[in-house]
């Protein structure tokens, strides 16, 4: 059951990013041709060659690896402290945590820009990073927790007992063990990052300028094959993170 | 010289609850092997957790080898803790497991590998250095645990119940093992047990706990004959308990009258004639003498009741008045249920307890 389901979202996943690929490098396709009449590469080339496009790529990935490293480092503590908490009280705090991803983006993003603009860094990276974290740790805090429940303590007790420090006991027990939990956490956070078009906007003021700014752009100018390009380069990174993340193995199960 | 010594230690799980550890005060002799022997739930691992430094103490004093743990880390403590479940960190192989304090110590890595070598044969396990510790059974992950708690030369091996989970054959191949390699190396070794044949088979010293305070606290042998208190006598198996008056130097029962040696008596109790004492004796301290034998001082008449099979003896319980007196026999001299027998209760090993 669970191939079959895994199968069939491969598929549809395939099928839509051979779409886009091909829509990349069509010259006419209108409807209702089922495929492209010419094909050219010179529009996909350009984009992709665009310095537009590089520097777009370039400050997604510093906001986006930036968020994900701090939303890692928030959600740590917090995951742990989740995951020794009773079953009801964990629920609560997930409810409060994920407050701001129920409410309309639109007043999140205009809320969240207010409240930029009143500390004075609106309009910069940092603001955009500030902004992505809302979104990003809740996901973190729930990946990470629904790892550490099944981690077991004593391993790292035992550690200490053995005279590794704090620090040591999570470098070389605490990680080790839970390094899948700890990939997935990091990819669905980078994902959420990567992908926030609106917060993007607002927090940066038009001036921080991600791939996913620059796919809207395109696609609210009427552009099919540039869309179908930029479309590409925001999905690309996002199919790595998740294979990456789908094949990391724990490190073996606590005997 | 007490390399442990354990003064006032109190213990609370939450600040308004009851105390895990009540006033808990023992020492142990550098060197030896000392049980703390309990029912589960009586504070014995409490005690090696204080020590080990995963629970704060709310009040009491720690010392090992001299130096007050009050201001020492968990991770900066001479003491290493061995669990019940071997713990075994399952991303590292079987040598780095044993090498891991060495490893966060920066001790070089040639320098770890023939530490891991060495302890690795100590344990018998030559040859295992580079297997996945999920592939062994539990046993040898036990040992593997135990050269990884030998690896930094502790001063005090806490052992919480290490072998509770293992099969009896690999039990006692353990406990054998583990009393050798406190002979060889001198590693003073303070291990909690439930089990009393455990803590009768390896230790020098036991500590019974139960309550969250110690009950008594002296050699096995010792302990076996004069439990002091009735808790102590339950938990160690001695079943023989008797009460009554003491008058001079007999003790007046429903069983009968016996003589009493005075010096077994606990001594702040003044109005003898009048209070009901407790007296235990062991049942292998009670004889079965042969039919015929013209009854005297210190023995009684009885009927056989029941008997049990324990390994190649057999415990006879004989009724006498309205009392059960259990005796310890060689299986060719149990006597036939419901048959009159004869029991010789010596003097020297009546002992009072405190109720």
């Amino acid at each position: 059951m669970r191939v079959a389901v895994r199968s069939t979202l491969s598929m549809m996943l395939g099928l839509a990013v051979g779409v886009l690929a091909v829509a990349a490098v069509s010259f006419r396709w209108v409807f209702p041709q089922v495929v492209p009449d010419e094909f050219s590469v010179a529009i996909a080339a350009r984009t992709l060659r665009s310095p537009a496009t590089g520097a777009a790529l370039g400050t997604g990935i510093i906001v986006s690896v930036s968020v994900t490293l701090i939303a890692l480092a928030l959600a740590w503590p917090a995951a742990r402290a989740m995951a020794r908490t009773s079953g009801r009280w964990r629920g609560i705090v997930f409810a409060v945590l994920f407050l701001p991803s129920i409410l309309p983006p639109v007043g999140l993003a205009m809320g969240l820009d207010v409240a930029l603009l009143n500390l004075g860094v609106d309009g910069s990276r940092f603001a955009v990073i500030l902004a992505h974290l809302v979104p990003a740790v809740p996901y973190a805090v729930a990946v990470l927790t629904a790892t550490l429940v099944r981690y077991d303590d004593r391993l790292d007790l035992q550690a200490a007992t053995l005279g590794a420090s704090p620090l040591q006991v999570l470098r070389h027990v605490t990680l080790p063990q839970v390094r899948s939990g700890v990939v997935a956490a990091a990819a669905l956070t980078f994902v959420v990052s990567w992908s926030q078009y609106l917060l993007t906007l607002l927090a940066g003021s038009g001036r921080v300028i991600t791939p996913t700014v620059l796919l809207f752009n395109a696609a609210s100018g009427g552009n099919p094959v540039t869309t179908a390009t930029l479309a590409l380069v925001v999905i690309v990174p996002v199919l790595v993170l998740v294979s990456v993340a789908a094949g990391a193995p724990d490190q073996g199960v606590p005997v | 010289m007490s390399a442990v010594l354990v003064s006032g230690l109190s213990y609370r799980y939450h600040p308004r609850g009851q105390a895990a550890l009540d006033d808990v005060s023992f020492d142990v002799d550098g060197g030896s092997i000392t049980c703390l022997l309990g029912p589960s739930g009586s504070g014995k691992s409490t005690i090696l957790g204080c020590i080990a430094g995963i629970l704060e103490p709310s009040a009491g004093q720690l010392l090992v080898d001299d130096v007050d743990l009050a201001a020492v880390p968990t991770h900066r403590r001479p003491v290493t803790l061995l669990m019940q479940n071997a713990q075994l960190f399952a991303h590292m192989t079987v040598a780095e497991n044993v090498e891991f304090g060495l490893r966060v110590r920066r001790v070089s890595a040639a320098q770890r590998r023939q530490r891991s070598a060495e302890l690795l044969d100590l344990v018998g396990l030559n040859g295992f250095a580079g297997r996945d510790p999920g592939r062994l059974s539990g046993g040898e992950q036990q040992r593997v645990a135990l050269a990884r708690a030998l690896a930094t030369d502790p001063a005090v091996l806490l052992a919480d119940e290490p072998l509770t989970n293992l099969d009896p054959p690999v039990r006692r191949e353990l406990q054998q093992q583990l009393v050798e390699i406190n002979r060889s190396t001198g590693t003073t070794i303070l291990f909690v047990t439930h089990d009393v044949e455990e803590a009768f088979a390896i230790s020098d010293q036991l500590v019974v706990i139960a309550g969250g305070r110690v009950q008594s606290a002296d050699a096995p042998s010792e302990l076996i004959r004069r439990p002091g208190t009735r808790i102590v006598a339950n938990m160690l198996g001695v079943g023989n308990l008797l009460v009554g008056r003491i008058d001079g130097d007999c003790l007046e029962t429903s069983t009968g009258r016996f003589r009493i040696d005075p010096a077994h008596a606990l001594l702040e109790v003044a109005s003898q004639l009048v209070d009901q004492r407790h007296w235990v004796i062991h049942q292998d301290h009670v004889q079965l003498l042969d039919e015929g034998t013209t009854p005297t001082s210190n023995t009684v008449v009885g009927t056989a009741v029941n008997c049990r099979l324990v390994g190649t003896r057999v415990e006879v319980a004989v009724a006498v008045g309205s009392d059960t007196i259990t005796v310890v026999v060689p299986s060719e001299r149990c006597p036939a249920l419901g048959s009159n027998v004869i029991l010789h209760l010596p003097a020297t090993h009546l002992f009072e307890v405190r109720p």
